[in-house]
């Protein structure tokens, strides 16, 4: 493959606008650990293991046969790195490029990495947290970033999130939408006890162990890649019914990179069924939409694009929840949404808000000072 | 306004130099004998066109087998790969069949033919006049009429 060793900017002409007048927070940045990020942050023991054997499920992009260029922005590779290794080919292409006031990191690599022998998933996550905090947050102030955890020994990920939960540029815990079990069962309860004490959200971003399922694998990529609303579907549901947002009242939950539009449909199958089926989950006392009302956020890339806008507009006004919904770019991933473009998939009067108030509300960041 | 890129003899076929003129990027390819050169900005969300890869048209006749054409003859934008021709800044966006949103196009204009089996999309990016003048490769950034695409709004000049 022919790597561009060209940082791609803009052309000037695009990037020379005003400042808009509000902030912008980005909520899917992906950083990538290259192996020599993460074997001198490893143990002796763990370090050899790594050498020797690597990790269990392979990270993206060699889950797939992708889309060109491994599924990154072909732009997006630096010299003798991995798309989302360098910070600073991050902030010409993304931060400085687009303004960007706030974003927030999602490591992707902690959903294979969570999933190992216990103890080595959570020294490769724990690796890969002190590489966010070094090598990220201690250089770019603009940066905040999710607690990788071992998402299948909870007792472990527990333990992580109170460790970094005292960082206040951690803002939640990355969760994958495939794990092991439905992720309502009680044993990942201890997650959500450790994310809900230390007043976290969960960023449930799709992928993992699990990829996209429903009954077995896909074949192509086009049906893993529009399959993401599905699995965020069906994480919500087992958490809404096994009575995860009962036990944890306080507890939110971000859909990262699921769309949004389906969320109404479901709420009105849910909302219709469970007065006559109310008896078998005495857990929920409410109507189903309430819990998913109170406990839910979604980010916008991949949102759904139909023809007609207003389509989107009519769907987002079923749901109700656009005080919970955050501008994400998913760079440096092939289908980045420009934060230039982006807010004009949505309704005028929505786009201050979702292109970054909901988000410094979620996560508790400054909003940009506009002067008068 | 005429920007002289470089003497012919330091630019190689297959390579490429993207060039400012006033605020305006723009990139300048050498395909063969032939130079090609096109805005720096894709008409689809902004993205430096100009970094993507070259490719050629390539065509098929059935699983395994498929033809390429001699010379890259377009450029694949580096952010999500929608396709240009070089030499017209055409859009070639699809898999292969025109897809069902876009069946206005096809009916709607003479001009909308496939090329290489594959429909033109409605976008078109700004391309620029080339030539070699004493052994030097100068662009012409007067706009060029736009390639004539069905139902696409006048391409040219600013966006
Ligand atoms: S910005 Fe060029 S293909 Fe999307």
């Amino acid at each position: 493959m022919t790597r561009m060793a060209t940082t791609s900017t803009l052309p000037r002409e695009q990037a020379a606008g005003p400042r808009t007048g509000h902030t912008i927070v980005d909520s899917d940045i992906h950083p990538h650990a290259l192996p020599r990020h993460i074997l001198p942050r490893l143990s002796a023991q763990h370090r050899r293991r790594f050498e020797m054997f690597g990790s269990r499920v392979p990270g993206p992009p060699e889950i797939y046969p992708r889309v060109r260029n491994s599924g990154f922005r072909l732009d997006s590779w630096p010299e003798g790195g991995f798309p989302g290794s360098d910070l600073q080919m991050t902030r010409d292409q993304l931060l400085d490029e687009f303004e960007i006031d706030h974003g927030v990191l999602i490591p992707l690599q902690g959903h294979s990495w969570g999933v190992e022998q216990p103890e080595y998933a959570a020294a490769l996550c724990g690796a890969l947290n002190d590489w966010i905090v070094e090598e990220w947050l201690d250089r770019e102030p603009r940066l905040r970033s999710s607690i990788a955890v071992s998402i299948e020994t909870p007792e472990l990920a527990a333990e992580e999130i109170a460790r970094r939960a005292g960082d206040p540029r951690f803002v939640q815990v990355l969760l994958s939408t495939g794990g092991e079990s439905g992720f309502g069962v009680r044993r990942y309860w201890p997650i959500y006890k450790a994310a809900a004490e230390a007043g976290l959200p969960i960023a449930a971003h799709t992928g993992g162990l699990e990829q996209h399922r429903g009954a077995g694998w896909p074949s192509f990529y086009l049906e893993e890649h529009v399959w993401n609303g599905n699995t965020m579907a069906s994480l919500l549901m087992s958490m809404l019914c096994e009575g995860v947002f009962t036990e944890f009242p306080t507890l939110q939950v971000v859909c990262v990179e699921g769309g949004i539009a389906w969320a109404g449909p479901l709420m009105w199958a849910l909302d219709e069924a469970w007065p006559k089926l109310r008896e078998d989950v005495p857990q929920l006392t409410r109507p189903p939409s309430e819990y998913i009302r109170e406990h839910v956020w979604f980010t916008t890339q991949p949102v759904e694009e139909p023809d007609d806008p207003a389509h989107l507009e009519i769907a987002l006004r079923h749901i109700g929840m656009n005080d919970r919904i955050l501008f994400a770019s998913d760079y440096p991933h092939w289908d980045f949404d420009s934060p230039r473009q982006a807010p004009k998939l949505f309704p005028a009067a929505l786009r201050r808000d979702i292109m970054g108030s909901n988000a410094c509300r979620l996560y508790a960041l400054p909003e940009r000072e506009v002067a008068a | 306004m005429r920007i002289v890129v470089c003497r012919l003899d330091e630019f190689p076929p297959g390579e490429r130099r993207v060039v400012q003129a006033g605020r305006r990027s723009i990139g300048v390819f050498r395909v063969g004998d032939r130079f090609y050169a096109i805005n720096n900005y894709c008409p689809h969300q902004g993205g430096p066109l100009c970094l993507g890869r070259t490719k050629p048209w390539v065509s098929s006749s059935g699983p395994g087998e498929f033809v390429l054409a001699e010379d890259d003859a377009l450029v694949a934008c580096p952010w999500h790969g929608w396709e240009y021709d070089l030499a017209t800044g055409q859009s070639f966006l699809g898999p292969g069949e025109p897809p069902v949103r876009t069946y206005e196009v096809s009916v709607e204009a003479e001009t909308a033919a496939p090329r290489g089996g594959r429909m033109p999309g409605p976008y078109v990016a700004d391309t620029f006049a080339v030539h070699v003048e004493d052994a030097y490769v100068v662009v012409e950034t007067t706009p060029r009429p736009a390639a004539k695409a069905p139902g696409v709004r006048a391409a040219g000049g600013a966006q």
